[in-house]
């Protein structure tokens, strides 16, 4: 029977178990359930890994990764205060659904929680809590976006680009906080549309994995919805000649948002609040003042790995001249940081101090300029 | 430029190089421990790397008392890193204001409607 899944099904199974499990954590399943889907997980990742994988340095990379994640202790402030309080929670009350108490309002619980309901399903298999361990759960769920870069890059290019995801992305890889995993899902996704231009068949599995993909993405953190909105409005600026794959991305956009509208709506319906809400009254008191601007743009545009990205970007585009990558990698970076502009214009928050979190939001398109300049080579050296 | 690609000389360094990156982010940027890996699996494990000596006295005195709520003064409370940290490690023993088990840092006075139950090293536990 394994003989007959393919390599694009094994991954599809991957990503589908870490959808299931935020399910059966939704709907307060029987404890089995969870145990068994996570297991189906570990299995299907493990036959992937040594049945598909083409760069096994990949292997030895999520060992070191998972290895480092289990050997260092849980500090961070949001991972701890947010999202392994809630993957906690999870597994104290094996439900999702006890946020609709509100208890600890500082841990944020309208947040989406697919991530956190994942460290709570490894919690569950294991059967116990610690301080240790629950964070590898975050941890494992880099796998499918690895996977998926390291199908658009062979040898070398492979190794560049884990080097660069550890330089960008670094120790969020392991400390239980989501930045990396927004990062690295929405540089998942953004590449998979872009590769639609060179698929002519066959392509329905591939809609299949960007839907699961974007759906994780929305369901990771707030940015990770309006990544979405931002791959889909760039997306339609490449494709909207071709009819055809237009009309299947507006389908497979708005599939995707669907799960994320559906736990803002339950969060509504339920008076789950957050406690920093951005208002109208914030954006016009500052947007008048030349100082606030420049005070983001030091903080979110003069980040060394945002700059570093960039500057590869810029080469990379006048060397290879693919007008197609700078029309979609521009306008997607662009809308994000607008909307992050109008965010931080907007916090009730002291802004100086709202912009300490700048260096991590930014990180989703720091990646995703480094990332697109490697793949344009790779796809230019590929031609050649 | 597909020598690039399959160049074992540029294998070799690039290897090195995510190497070195692993080794900096485990050391450097965080705080990697053989101990703590070789213990990871372990039940209620690793409390003693990351929380302060009053908040693991807090667990301690609610978990010997079987307390499933409890409640923390004013000057605790405005503690954040106490306040959150207390709330995230107990659970799921929960902080309810309405509970009469307060707990008071051993330096606070205690309010005159408040009788002592208890004096810990860190902390003082009263009904209130």
């Amino acid at each position: 029977m394994l003989k007959n899944i393919t390599q694009q099904n094994n991954i599809l199974i991957i990503l589908s178990s870490v959808i299931l499990n935020y399910a059966l954590f939704l709907t307060s399943s029987l404890l089995i359930l969870i145990k068994l889907n996570f297991i189906l997980f570990i299995f299907f990742t493990l036959y992937y890994l040594f049945k598909y994988e083409k760069n096994k340095f990949l292997i030895l990379f999520l060992f070191a990764i998972i290895v480092i994640s289990l050997g260092t202790p849980t500090d961070s402030w949001d991972a701890r205060s947010i999202w392994l309080f809630k993957a906690k929670e999870f597994f104290y009350d094996h439900s999702l659904i006890s946020i609709k108490n509100n208890y600890a309002e500082f841990s944020h619980n309208n947040y989406p929680s697919i991530a956190p309901a994942f460290a709570a399903g490894l919690s569950t298999l294991i059967g116990h809590w610690n301080e240790i361990y629950p964070k590898t759960g975050l941890t494992l769920m880099f796998i499918p976006p690895l996977i998926i870069i390291s199908r658009f890059f062979d040898n070398n290019f492979f190794l560049i680009s884990i080097s660069i995801i550890l330089f960008i992305v670094g120790k969020f890889l392991v400390n239980g906080e989501l930045d990396g995993l927004v990062a690295l899902y929405f540089v998942s996704s953004v590449i998979i549309i872009y590769d639609f231009k060179n698929l002519n068949n066959d392509i329905f599995y591939q809609y299949l994995i960007l839907i699961f993909f974007l759906i994780i993405l929305s369901l990771l953190k707030a940015e990770g919805t309006v990544l979405l909105v931002c791959s889909f409005i760039g997306s339609l600026l490449i494709f909207y000649k071709k009819k055809y794959l237009c009309k299947n991305l507006i389908i497979s956009f708005f599939v995707s948002i669907i799960p994320v509208l559906m736990w803002n709506y339950f969060c509504i319906y339920n008076n789950i609040g957050n406690t920093n809400i951005n208002n109208f009254n914030d954006f016009t008191n500052r947007i008048l003042y030349l100082k606030n601007y420049i005070l983001i743009f030091e903080y979110l545009l003069l980040n060394e790995k945002f700059l570093f990205s960039l500057i590869v970007f810029l080469v990379s585009t006048i060397y290879i001249k693919n007008k197609d990558i700078l029309i979609y990698v521009s306008s997607i970076s662009l809308i994000y940081i607008l909307f992050l502009f109008i965010v931080y214009l907007s916090t009730p928050l002291d802004l100086e101090w709202h912009l300490n979190s700048a260096s991590r939001i930014i990180k989703p398109i720091a990646l995703f300029l480094s990332i697109f300049s490697l793949y344009s080579i790779f796809n230019k050296q590929h031609k050649i | 430029m597909m020598s690039f690609q399959n160049n074992n000389k540029i294998k070799i360094i690039l290897v090195i190089l995510i190497f070195f990156q692993l080794l900096y982010i485990a050391n450097k940027r965080l705080t990697f421990k053989t101990e703590i890996f070789k213990k990871s699996f372990l039940k209620d494990f690793g409390s003693e790397y990351v929380m302060t000596s009053d908040i693991l006295e807090l667990k301690e005195i609610t978990k010997n008392l079987k307390l499933e709520k409890f409640n923390i003064s004013e000057k605790l409370s405005e503690n954040v890193f106490f306040f959150q940290r207390s709330i995230e490690f107990l659970y799921p023993i929960k902080i309810n204001k309405k509970s009469e088990n307060t707990f008071f840092s051993s330096e606070e006075k205690i309010p005159s409607n408040c009788n002592i139950l208890n004096q810990y090293k860190h902390l003082t536990l009263a009904k209130c």
